[in-house]
């Protein structure tokens, strides 16, 4: 481990930020400092590729096991408990490294989407519109850079307040409903999660008590006390993971969990949105790879059959939901309820192949949902509906829009050569050749029939809004603005890119460290095995 | 015997360590006797008793250094226990009084000076009766964190209603006022009816109306806490559980809470339920260590775990539906007195050693309860007197009528919800790692910690509709709320404190708690306690010459 | 000839209480209510008395009995005062017309 101040840069400049908005004069620069600080954010972070270098293959980058080595490190006391301390514990790893610069990269082009903040329907506010903007910003990096348990509780509730009130006031019809929802749901969650950091420290052995989330996973003795413990007369693994999940897949969200996304989604206005897709969605995700999987394996092996239900009922649901849906933005919220299925299925094989394709995913489709909200907040701004069926021929009257348009919806339909396909094809591959499950096969075939699914409602929709004849009442609408394509083309590239390159873009900068979570597994395979034997009855 | 009973006088150091108290007593004479020469004067009245109870503050705050650790300054005759205590404990509970006293008479000040300039549309309370009323009740809140004497807890509780019944009718045009007041007065004079029973059950059984003394026999002869024990203690329990408004003993509090004008209503959410949280506290320190755990602790243990978890549950349940926003706050008190109560489970835990962690809870629990508490009923305070109404509608569009007061509200009620980085988190946070501590060894607590956090997010419905009306509810109709700006300086200062208990004073609270519980409950073995009260009167005229404070002390 | 002894008093004593909490429960007007209480403070007063007497307590109990009545006065006169006052305002001293808070 080193030292170094980076990241308590990138968290708390947006913070800084924050304060700035409330007190700078008028709207145009509370706009800018907002626009410079995610700005300033997003090229802070970038100074984080000195450590992970694909282009030199020779570099020992991920060290040695899970948390030895961790870049940008700072770790000071921070609360005194009569145990260990909790600590304000930061670093990045090959987990967090990509979802780090896509957090800033997604907020810094969602600050650009709000630069028309004066022409939405509910403009009032701009200084407390950005000021909670970046302290979003603060809470969402600081879970991704937390490597303390409390630390990650604390910023991962931290976000939910500024997104209570920018979907509840800058919202729109059903802003309130769809807020509060989005509130409870997620409230509901942490708390279970907060039972789990609590029941973490207390049954380690004395003197090995800790919030650190390496050590947690790492000391044998913390290990092996959660492996023989019994919380409430059940087996402590199990249990805590069920909370853990709880927590995080109200956040992914997994079906049944996930009737708060589409509302807020909705409700949301674009930059919001693009936000909660973007990267609120992945924080379940991350945290079930950072906190449950390397911490609790046994309990991951022993739910593994049910997640990865879970994944695929999510994938075939959400495809399902989404075909019927007649609103644009409705739409492209249960196609990423859809997609997330894919990452649930992933992790819940707990294969390398499998990590890898679930965090190929999660990037991806942190890429081509803001791309696709943002699309459909462009046609809203201008037709101020979101009806399919109303829309048709846009791209005539749009072309350059209309192209990146289906660019942006292809990489989410997973077309071979954009981002989208890596992740859903590595996933199913996965799934498919993860022997030591005998209900994979079966499993990997019907995620499969999503991938047909999701290319049915994105075609149909593509048909319905931006093919045919050009429709009379929208020939006017002027072409993208330069603004709009500058949010847009690094979405673009960046999707071309992973699905062309996925090694240098993005599987270089993470095998290791998932490497390094799936050798914390015990024994691969052999207890697996007689689990999923057991659970089946034979 | 009797003939030195006859004899004896308090040692004027003995008296010394009850200056709080004396201060207080005097305050309320000056309060009374003044309008005979001056008139009466709402105003004056105020400030003679704000002026008093910042002198109690100070000499509390002298006294602290006094007392040592551990029970100590017993005010007995020769041969009898303790009647009164001057011990840290008490002496932390009547310095967290005596500040919140003040912050009350200075939001009644802000009102009354208001009121001065504007119509008034609420009814305006004060005069030096109510004075007199108010600082009587805070007296008898000190004695009932002072004494482990059953009858004069029974003198003390009854004193801390009485004047409380009659506060909440001050307002004597308010129909609501009235109802509040007879439901108050008729639930309390049920439950202080069998709350003496209880006592009479006690004194029978054991002979003695020291609550130590029974803790002293119940160790010494094993088998003894039999049925008339159970239901003695369970009916006095009645009477304290009436003060905290915990469950089944909640029921007066929404109404009195909504019907009682704003600054009695905040002076009972905090002040009632902190004294009797202490009264109960010191209950169950007494009755908590090792000895008697099996027989005693265990069952108790459980017994405050039951009513805690059915009072947060229960209030929080209720509070859901409110549509007042005084109601809501009363409803939350009832929670959040719950959640308190959790932590008096645990201080029974046989394993906890005198308490510990679970002190450390309540008494941070209590420091940022107070502060938020506050803030958010001196919010509807401002409200109410310039809206007439508390209903939630009042609340509308508040974030752009009167920011000054929509802002510290929401700071306060997501502070009460027990979100970070507020300092309502902090609290919970120290409730929950003592929960999880005690649970070490008794895991049924993990239970309770399940009831916290679920409650937690239960909560959150209510306070945030609040939040909501506030925020995101519009309607540009409605004109900006003026508001006082010393009231305003209150609210934001209970914000702004909030805020750095959630952040900054993280670890300093959890510090500063846990060295305030260690001192406060340094010797609090039964044995050692009792031998305190009971011998060291017999055989003080030594030990008390030497102590600096009885130097001059006139001894039987 | 019987001796009158501590089991006689408590008997009574748990007579008045039981009187007391069944008039407290049943009755709708607040003097009722108030009179319910005050029948069970001097079954408390009672017990403690008897017990001051039989028991070991010594003068405690009397003194406590001593406490307890004047309580007893202070409470009427308190409540007394407040119903009068509740009767002024609504004319009526029925706990149960109070319905304007929704208790």
């Amino acid at each position: 481990m080193e030292p170094g101040n980076l990241l308590n840069w990138l968290i708390f400049l947006p913070t800084i930020g924050a304060v700035l908005c409330l007190i700078v004069p008028g709207a145009r620069a509370v706009k800018l400092i907002g626009v410079i600080t995610t700005g300033a954010t997003f090229v802070l972070s970038l100074g984080l590729f000195q450590h992970f270098a694909w282009w030199d293959a020779t570099r020992d980058v991920f060290g040695s096991g899970y948390g030895q080595k961790l870049y940008e490190v700072t770790k000071v006391t921070w609360i005194q408990l009569s145990g260990a301390p909790i600590e304000y514990f930061v670093g990045v790893d090959g987990l967090s490294f990509p979802l780090v610069i896509l957090t800033t990269l997604v907020t810094f082009l969602a600050a650009l989407a709000s630069w028309n903040f004066e022409h939405w329907k509910v403009s009032r506010g701009i200084r407390g519109y950005f000021c909670l903007f970046l302290l979003l910003e603060t809470g969402m990096l600081g879970v991704f850079c937390a490597l303390d348990f409390f630390l990650f509780y604390i910023f991962w509730e931290v976000m939910l307040l500024p997104m209570y009130f920018l979907i509840g006031v800058w919202g729109g019809p059903r802003k309130e409903y769809a807020a509060i929802k989005f509130f409870i749901y997620t409230l509901a969650g942490s708390v279970l999660m907060l039972v789990a950091l609590l029941a973490f420290y207390f049954y380690a052995p004395a003197g090995h008590q800790t919030f650190d989330l390496i050590r947690l996973a790492t000391d044998p003795a913390i290990q092996a006390a959660f492996g023989s413990a019994l919380f409430l007369g059940l087996k402590f693994g199990p249990v805590m993971f069920v909370l853990l999940y709880i927590g995080f897949a109200i956040k992914v969200p997994v079906f049944p969990f996930h009737t708060w996304l589409p509302d807020a989604h909705v409700e949301a206005p674009t930059p919001i949105s693009m936000i909660l897709a973007g990267i609120l969605l992945k924080m379940g995700a991350y945290g079930l790879l950072r906190i449950s999987y390397p911490i609790l394996p046994d309990a991951g092996t022993w739910a593994a059959w049910g997640l990865a239900l879970l994944g695929v009922i999510n994938i075939i649901y959400g495809a399902l939901c989404a075909m019927a849906q007649t609103d644009f933005k409705r739409l492209v919220a249960y196609s990423s309820i859809s997609h997330m299925g894919y990452v649930l299925l992933g992790l819940a094989i707990m294969t390398p192949a499998g990590f890898q394709g679930a965090m190929f995913q999660v990037i991806a489709h942190g890429i081509s949902s803001p791309m696709c909200f943002f699309l459909v907040g462009v046609i809203y701004d201008r037709a101020h509906h979101r009806e399919i069926n109303r829309f048709g021929g846009l791209w005539l009257t749009m072309p350059v829009y209309g192209s990146l348009a289906t660019l942006g919806f292809f990489a989410s339909l997973g077309l071979p050569g954009l981002c989208g396909f890596i992740g859903e094809f590595w996933v199913l591959i996965a799934t498919f050749s993860a022997e030591q499950w005998s209900w994979a096969q079966p499993m990997a075939i019907l995620a499969a029939t999503g991938v047909v699914l999701t290319a049915g409602y994105i075609l149909w929709m593509i048909q319905r809004v931006y093919l045919g004849k050009a429709r009379e009442e929208y020939k006017s609408f002027p072409e993208a603005t330069a603004r709009e394509i500058a949010v847009l083309a690094p979405f673009a590239a960046l999707a071309i890119a992973l699905g062309i390159l996925p090694q240098q873009t993005l599987f270089n900068f993470m095998n290791g460290t998932l490497h390094q979570i799936t050798n914390l597994f015990p024994a691969a395979g052999t207890t697996a095995l007689t689990v999923a034997g057991a659970l089946l009855g034979r | 015997m009797l003939a030195d009973v006859n004899a004896w006088l308090p040692p004027l150091g003995d008296l010394r360590l009850f200056a709080p108290e004396l201060v207080l007593v005097g305050t309320i004479a000056a309060v009374l006797l003044v309008p005979l020469v001056a008139g009466r004067n709402p105003l004056l009245a105020g400030l003679i008793a704000m002026a008093g109870t910042v002198l109690a503050l100070v000499a509390t705050g002298g006294l602290a250094p006094r007392v040592a650790d551990g029970p100590q300054g017993a005010f007995a005759a020769p041969g009898y226990a303790a009647a009164l205590l001057a011990d840290r404990f008490s002496v932390f509970f009547k310095l967290l009084l005596f500040a919140f006293l003040v912050l009350v008479i200075w939001l009644w000040l802000t009102g009354a000076a208001w009121r001065v300039t504007r119509p008034v549309r609420v009814g305006a309370i004060g005069g030096p009766e109510f004075f007199v009323l108010l600082l009587t009740s805070a007296l008898g809140m000190l004695l009932m964190v002072g004494s482990l004497n059953l009858v004069v807890l029974l003198v003390a509780i009854e004193t801390a209603s009485l004047p409380s019944y009659a506060l909440v009718a001050s307002d004597r045009r308010s129909r609501m006022g009235a109802e509040a007041a007879l439901k108050y007065v008729t639930f309390g004079a049920a439950s202080a009816a069998i709350m003496v029973y209880g006592i009479s059950l006690l004194f029978g059984r054991f002979g003695t109306l020291d609550l130590g003394a029974i803790a002293t026999h119940l160790a010494a002869h094993p088998g003894t806490a039999d049925t008339a024990f159970w239901i003695g203690l369970a009916a006095f329990a009645a009477g304290v559980l009436f003060k905290i408004a915990a469950v089944p003993m909640h029921l007066w509090c929404p109404d009195v809470f909504e019907g009682a004008p704003v600054e009695i209503t905040t002076w009972l959410s905090v002040a009632s339920k902190a004294a009797g949280l202490g009264l109960l506290l010191r209950v169950v320190t007494v009755l908590g260590p090792a000895p008697l755990h099996v027989e005693v602790a265990t069952p108790l243990a459980w017994g405050v775990g039951v009513v805690a978890a059915l009072t947060c549950t229960v209030g929080n349940l209720a509070a859901l539906r409110q549509e007042s926003v005084k109601r809501t706050l009363a409803y939350s008190s009832i929670a959040h007195a719950g959640y308190m109560m959790m932590a008096a489970a645990i201080t029974l835990s046989p394993t906890a050693g005198g308490g510990g962690p679970g002190f450390t809870a309540v008494v941070a629990y209590l420091m940022v309860y107070v502060v938020m508490n506050l803030g958010a009923f001196g919010v509807t305070a401002l409200v109410v007197w310039q809206t007439g109404s508390d209903h939630l509608s009042s609340f509308t569009a508040l974030g752009r009528r009167a920011p000054w007061l929509a802002v510290p509200m929401a700071v306060c009620l997501f502070s009460l919800v027990g979100l970070p980085p507020l300092g309502g988190f902090t609290a919970k946070w120290y409730l929950l790692v003592a929960l999880g501590k005690g649970a070490v060894a008794q895991p049924w607590l993990w239970i309770l910690v399940a009831v916290a956090v679920i409650n937690t997010a239960l909560s959150l419905y209510y306070y945030v509709r609040i939040i909501r009306q506030m925020f995101l509810v519009e309607n540009d109709a409605l004109p900006a709320v003026p508001a006082p700006l010393g009231g305003v300086a209150l609210v934001t200062g209970c914000a702004i404190v909030v805020l750095l208990l959630g952040t900054l004073w993280f670890n300093p609270l959890g510090e500063r708690a846990t060295i305030l519980s260690e001192r406060l409950f340094g010797l609090a073995t039964t044995a050692e306690r009792s031998q305190l009260a009971m011998v060291a009167p017999a055989a003080d005229s030594a030990s008390r010459a030497e102590s600096p404070l009885t130097g001059a002390g006139v001894s039987g | 000839m019987l001796t009158i002894g501590l089991t006689h008093y408590l008997v009574l004593a748990a007579a008045l209480l039981c009187c007391g909490l069944y008039v407290m429960t049943t009755k709708r007007n607040a003097v009722g209510i108030l009179i319910g209480a005050e029948l069970v403070l001097n079954a408390a007063a009672l017990n403690l008395v008897a017990f001051a007497r039989y028991g070991a307590g010594g003068l405690d109990g009397q003194v406590a009995t001593l406490f307890v009545i004047v309580l007893a006065a202070a409470e009427a006169a308190i409540a007394i005062a407040i119903f009068v006052n509740y009767y002024r305002v609504l004319a009526t001293i029925d706990a149960d017309r109070g319905d304007t808070l929704k208790g």
